[in-house]
């Protein structure tokens, strides 16, 4: 890839983690409203949460794998560090799943 | 307002004198005319001005109703003002420092300073920057007009609803913060897309993006986040102002709508504002602060990652400002804990700071005194907001005098004293004075100490349980000294501002003339004589290495860099491109025009038509806004092709080339960015009102019309598929025609979906529907104007096989309209069909 | 608890901060500055992390403990019903139920209560600050919140959402009494008012359209009144003595002591019409 094809992709792949830590992020909220809103049984929506938590941080690991590969030049370090922080804002962020109650 | 820059004065700068004729021929190019003809400025550096001097204004008028709030709430039992009047003033407090100071004082700095730290001569799109002042002042005006006639809003900033509905505010207040804002919002989003356009293509050759200065990249995160971010308000102030025009039940649970759904669209805005507010002051902090430091910002990339984090998580707090409106624990937790998880890009901006004063060698002169504040007020309003995302504790002290406290501790230490430092770094580029320093520091102390004893009892005053906005309070509660602390305290900062506009007068009229670069800085908006001339740079700079103005001044000014040349009677400024910053063209930049306060003046009438319910005439307003929009967009680009001109420095590039490198289209992708919000939170809203609203389902759905829904997707596709086609074929004519009959067929299916719903005032439903109906209508009509207007620019030989420009843009209408509009037709046709019975 | 631990811990912090900007702006003395990684991965992430995920925990933690949940024992249950500017309550379980009443909010002190908050008009909030947190009262959304006081006694409650231009007083008391005490309390609320008196007929007529005076019996768009003499506050704080003259002093001042309220003026009373009123009320304890 040449010079200016990484920078751009460097900003790119910042904005994409993000964008992916904002998809979990707000589909966790989506599930937990639904669940509550339509009663599923307590084991599927459990199933559901812990779904759109784990199923975008493993994306989220897989690109970082790729950025890690793909480090030369400082815009695509900002990409690495940046998937790196989506990385554990997503996983931070559904933390209260395993201590707080569903529905009340 | 003062209108051309004068020269730079004799002594003033380093520079050897330029070639003759150059400055003079330039000047005769980018000044304004004088007189009237002020109003016709596009200049960046004037209208930058402009907007901080109006902000300024309001800053005033906003901190006068500061001082009556705690006048008022000096002693108990206080009958100063009344109840009535109180809530008019702490609305218009709040409304005025966040809508008309914090967002366009930032605004107005960024129109002055971006052109001059990226090196270019001007922002991508100098008329729409004079019409977003326009529609600021007029909107400000507007909303401030109101107080002075006793219909200003009184339902608070944050507008909730039924309060602020038509049985509880009758009469015009509500109108007015709905439609003012809105208005004033117009601007806020026009500057988001000239940021987020000027940064990425306007800029100096070489100007790679890890090189440009740090403050562009705050400001153009900043930016980025106002397209996301002001949708969703501007969505809920139509929506709020339909129901309480028309009847409209989007917050009525009653008929099926919600006050909820006004508290999560507010904040869905409410939050990331803050954010909005907060990042460009940082940005002044990390550009002020090095210099002082004497050694470059320590982890540039860092803060480029922490910036992004930030903004993104800026947008899942929004929920912390509903702790306590019943919704369960789980969902409670995942907006503390990203409430919490926002602390940590601030913190490593503030150890990068102190990284670099340690590593540097500092010098302590007034801004970084300003800074210390900074310091001391923002990391201490830090600390009580990561103790409000805690969510038992909130349920203590949210609405109390406690939240007052933090969130003048992040907004006035997080905003204000960086805009004084700031304002104390720049003021001899905009006045080409230095500053008279001891009433600078004494101006410091009174706010900061007055700004202390303020707000730092009202910690106190909250936990002890006094609640927000009430007027008055009774004796022997433990609130008695603390509120008058507080009150004597708020008039020590009063005298603070009032010194630092004393200061400023004074070093206007009576500071020693500045010295080039008077600070050793590290940016380019000091390689310029003081004040700045109107085209900032005789030749624009290429970059290959620091940002060392006094090095690359002497090459500017001699006009041996980029464009020290005048043709044609052109504004030439580089364009480049967004990664790398290699040149790519050589922007053509418009003159001073009336166009831009036409326009400003048309969207008025149609606004102040409807606040007043003149709606015949509102329409006349929207009407000579899309007549003038036209006008605005046929004026550029030429009738042949773009010549390959030399740009300086042996290299050549060509000027004004009307395809995708355009900037033109970058702007329609960003305005197209606002507008997804704004469709996901219409979206969001109706999915909103199914599932948490009460009162549903609706009591009647429109029968299901398989054709309708048929014909509506086939007008839809033909449009895009035309428009897609037009940039292929032989002749775009015939597919655009085909594109604007899709379009055409298409609105009158959607006409007739919306005709068949329920009725709108009935159920929340039958409104919801219309208004998501009525956004694919208009969607549709913008694709129908686009394809005949780009008929009409190919008849006049606007277009041509390398200048397809019209067709590109049309082409991401239309697939714009498209896309949006097949979820529309999926919402209205089979949401009813599969939830029937 | 978690308060003052927050408070110390950002009191360190702030200092911390603070501590480590003077370090770093002397000039005096040579300093030795940290790797990049250590100053901006280790106290700007790490630290804050680990600080952050203790805190969120422990907020959890306790938050899980205050929610309204089934969790054996039953709670006191009572309605708060907010409106412009006033609270009323009911009491669903007690003898004669239910019984209504407004802007005092009797429970029993040692047990838990658990309220349920409605609001009839704009959206309010339930806040009793030494009682625990508040709860916002939002049309169409009621909601739960639990409290429990401890001992007997008096707490301010206050609405906690502005909700117009009398949002300042719509304050309200919580008693909480000693179990006896509390069955005693509910007894005399449910006891109807004289029909004998003096004063009935004249409160029929001038203010029976607005408020009833029988816990039990509720009607009109004013608040309950049984029980009004032994409140210690009339008009949610607005007249927060309880001088003898307060109910003539409300009848004839109210306009001004809680200027924009839904009463109607009461000028065109007679003098003695409104004597008796007064007396009326005076015995409704």
């Amino acid at each position: 890839m040449t010079a200016d094809r990484r920078a751009a992709h460097g900003l790119a792949t910042a904005l994409a983690a993000f964008t992916l830590w904002a998809v979990a992020f707000t589909a966790l909220y989506v599930v937990q409203a639904l669940g509550c809103r339509y009663a599923w049984s307590p084991l599927l929506h459990q199933a559901m949460l812990f779904g759109v938590w784990l199923v975008p941080s493993v994306a989220l690991a897989l690109m970082l794998g790729f950025a890690w590969t793909a480090r030369r030049g400082r815009m695509a370090r900002v990409g690495l560090a940046a998937t790196a922080a989506a990385l554990v804002s997503t996983l931070w962020t559904g933390l209260p799943l395993l201590l707080a109650s569903t529905c009340v | 307002m003062s209108g051309t820059p004068q020269r730079s004065e004799p002594g003033a700068s380093t520079a050897n004198p330029p070639p003759p004729g150059l400055d003079g021929a330039l000047e005769a190019l980018w000044g304004t005319p004088r007189g009237w003809g002020r109003l016709s400025a596009v200049n960046h550096t004037i209208v930058g001005r402009r907007f901080i001097v109006t902000a300024f204004v309001f800053f005033a008028i906003g901190g006068l109703l500061a001082m009556l709030i705690r006048a008022q709430l000096a002693t108990p039992a206080n009958a100063f003002l009344g109840a009535a009047v109180y809530n008019q003033i702490f609305t218009m407090h709040g409304t005025v420092m966040m809508f008309l100071f914090a967002i366009p004082m930032f605004e107005g700095l960024a129109v002055y300073l971006l052109p001059k730290m990226l090196g270019a001569r001007d922002l991508a799109f100098p008329r729409l920057s004079a019409y977003g002042y326009w529609c600021y002042l007029f909107g400000g005006a507007l909303v401030v007009g109101s107080l002075v006639l006793g219909v200003a809003p009184d339902s608070g900033w944050f507008m909730y609803t039924p309060l602020s509905s038509r049985p509880y505010s009758p009469g015009i207040h509500a109108d007015v913060w709905l439609i003012g804002i809105t208005f004033v919002e117009v601007s806020a989003v026009a500057a988001a897309v000239e940021i987020v356009v000027s940064v990425l293509k306007v800029r100096a050759a070489g100007m790679a993006l890890n090189r440009m200065p740090i403050f562009a990249w705050y400001l153009l995160v900043t930016a980025g986040m106002m397209l996301v971010g002001f949708p969703p308000l501007i969505l809920g102030s139509i929506l709020l102002e339909l129901e309480r025009a028309f009847g409209w039940p989007f917050f009525d649970p009653l008929r099926g709508g919600d006050p909820l759904l006004w508290q999560h669209l507010f904040w869905l805005f409410g939050h990331p504002e803050v954010y909005i507010i907060f990042l460009p002051a940082a940005g002044v902090v990390s550009t002020v602060l090095p210099v002082f430091a004497r050694r470059p910002l320590v982890g540039y990339s860092w803060i480029v990652v922490s910036i992004i984090a930030m903004a993104f998580l800026s947008f899942g707090l929004w929920v912390h400002h509903m702790f306590a409106v019943g919704i369960p624990h789980l969902a409670l937790g995942f907006f503390s804990a990203a409430s919490m998880m926002v602390a940590i890009p601030t913190a490593v901006q503030i150890f990068a700071w102190i990284g670099t004063l340690l590593r540097g060698r500092p010098v302590f002169q007034l801004p970084m005194l300003f800074i210390c504040g900074f310091f001391f007020i923002f990391v201490a309003g830090g600390l009580t907001g990561v103790m409000l995302a805690v969510v038992p504790f909130d349920w203590q002290v949210h609405d109390t005098h406690f939240v007052v406290a933090h969130l003048h501790y992040v907004l006035i230490g997080g905003f204000l004293f960086p805009m004084m430092a700031g304002a104390y770094y720049w003021l001899p580029h905009f006045t080409g004075r230095m500053p008279v320093h001891h009433l600078g520091t004494a101006s410091f102390w009174l706010v900061f100490v007055g700004f202390n004893l303020t707000f730092l009892p009202m910690h106190l005053t909250g936990l002890l349980g006094m609640p927000r906005r009430v007027y008055t309070y009774a004796p022997g509660l433990g609130w008695d000294a603390l509120n008058l602390l507080s009150s004597v305290a708020s008039f020590v900062m009063a005298i603070g501002f009032a010194l630092f506009v004393v200061d400023i007068a004074l070093q206007r009229r009576f500071g020693r003339p500045a010295p080039a670069d008077p600070w050793g800085a590290g940016t380019l908006e000091w390689a310029m004589p003081l004040p700045p001339p109107s085209y900032n740079f005789a030749s624009q700079p290429a970059v290959d290495g620091p940002l060392e103005p006094t090095r690359l001044a002497t090459a500017i000014m001699t006009g041996e860099q980029h464009l020290g040349v005048t043709r044609n009677g052109w504004r030439e400024t580089l364009g480049v491109d967004a990664a790398t910053g290699r040149p790519d063209q050589v922007l053509l930049l418009p003159g001073p025009t009336f166009l831009p306060l036409w326009m400003a003046l048309a969207t008025g009438t149609f606004f102040v038509s409807a606040l007043f319910k003149l709606y015949l005439l509102s329409l006349a307003g929207a009407a000579a806004v899309l007549v003038l929009a036209i006008l605005w967009l046929w004026s550029m680009g030429e009738r042949r092709d773009p010549p390959l001109v030399p740009i300086g420095l042996g290299q050549s590039a060509l000027a004004g080339p009307a395809d995708r490198r355009s900037p033109l289209h970058a702007a329609l992708a960003c305005t197209l960015v606002a507008d997804a919000s704004f469709f996901a939170s219409l979206a969001f809203g109706y999915a909103f009102l199914w599932v948490i609203a009460p009162n549903w389902p609706p009591p009647a759905l429109p029968a299901p019309s398989p054709a309708l829904a048929a014909m509506a997707a086939a007008g839809l596709v033909a449009t895009t598929l035309g428009a897609w086609r037009a940039g292929r074929a032989r002749s775009p004519v015939a597919p655009l025609a085909l594109s604007a009959l899709g379009a055409a067929v298409a609105m009158g299916a959607l006409a007739a979906t919306i005709d068949r719903l329920p009725s709108v005032s009935a159920h929340a439903y039958g409104a919801a529907s219309a208004a998501l109906g009525a956004y694919a209508l208009f969607h549709c009509g913008l694709a129908l104007v686009a394809a005949l207007y780009t008929i009409a620019r190919v008849r006049a030989g606007f277009v041509s096989p390398v200048r397809h420009l019209a067709l590109c843009n049309t082409r991401l209408l239309a697939g714009y309209a498209a896309v949006t509009g097949l979820i529309v037709v999926a919402l209205l046709h089979a949401v009813p069909a599969m939830v029937a019975p | 608890m978690l308060w003052w631990w927050m408070l110390g811990g950002a009191t360190v912090i702030l200092a911390a901060v603070m501590g480590l900007l003077f370090y770093a702006l002397r000039t005096d003395t040579p300093r030795r500055a940290p790797s990049t990684l250590m100053l901006l991965g280790g106290a700007g992430m790490a630290l804050p992390l680990l600080v952050l995920t203790l805190l969120l925990v422990f907020s959890l933690r306790t938050g899980e403990a205050l929610l309204p949940r089934a969790n054996g024992e039953t709670p006191f249950r009572v309605e708060a019903h907010a409106r412009q500017w006033w609270w009323e309550f009911i009491y669903p379980d007690v003898e004669g139920r239910p019984l209504h009443t407004a802007g005092e909010l009797h429970i029993p002190a040692g047990r838990a209560v658990e309220v349920r908050v409605v609001a009839h008009d704009v959206i309010h909030s339930f806040w009793v600050p030494r009682l625990g947190g508040k709860m916002d009262a939002i049309p169409g959304h009621p909601n739960r919140i639990r409290l429990q006081a401890d001992a007997p006694g008096t707490y301010r409650g206050q609405c906690a959402e502005f909700c117009g231009v009398q949002h300042t007083f719509m304050g309200f008391l919580v008693i909480a009494h000693a179990e006896d005490r509390f069955g005693e309390r509910m007894q005399a609320l449910a006891r109807p008012p004289a029909a004998d008196h003096p004063g009935a007929a004249d409160f029929a007529a001038s203010c029976g359209a607005c408020h009833s005076a029988d816990a039990r019996r509720p009607h009109g768009a004013g608040p309950n009144l049984a029980g009004v003499a032994s409140r210690r506050w009339l008009g949610g704080g607005a007249l927060a003595d309880d001088a003898p003259d307060r109910f003539i002093r409300w009848i004839a001042r109210h306009p001004e002591l809680k200027p924009g309220s839904r009463e109607p003026d009461h000028a065109l009373l007679p003098a003695d019409a409104a004597g008796r009123i007064a007396r009326f009320l005076e015995d409704l304890r």
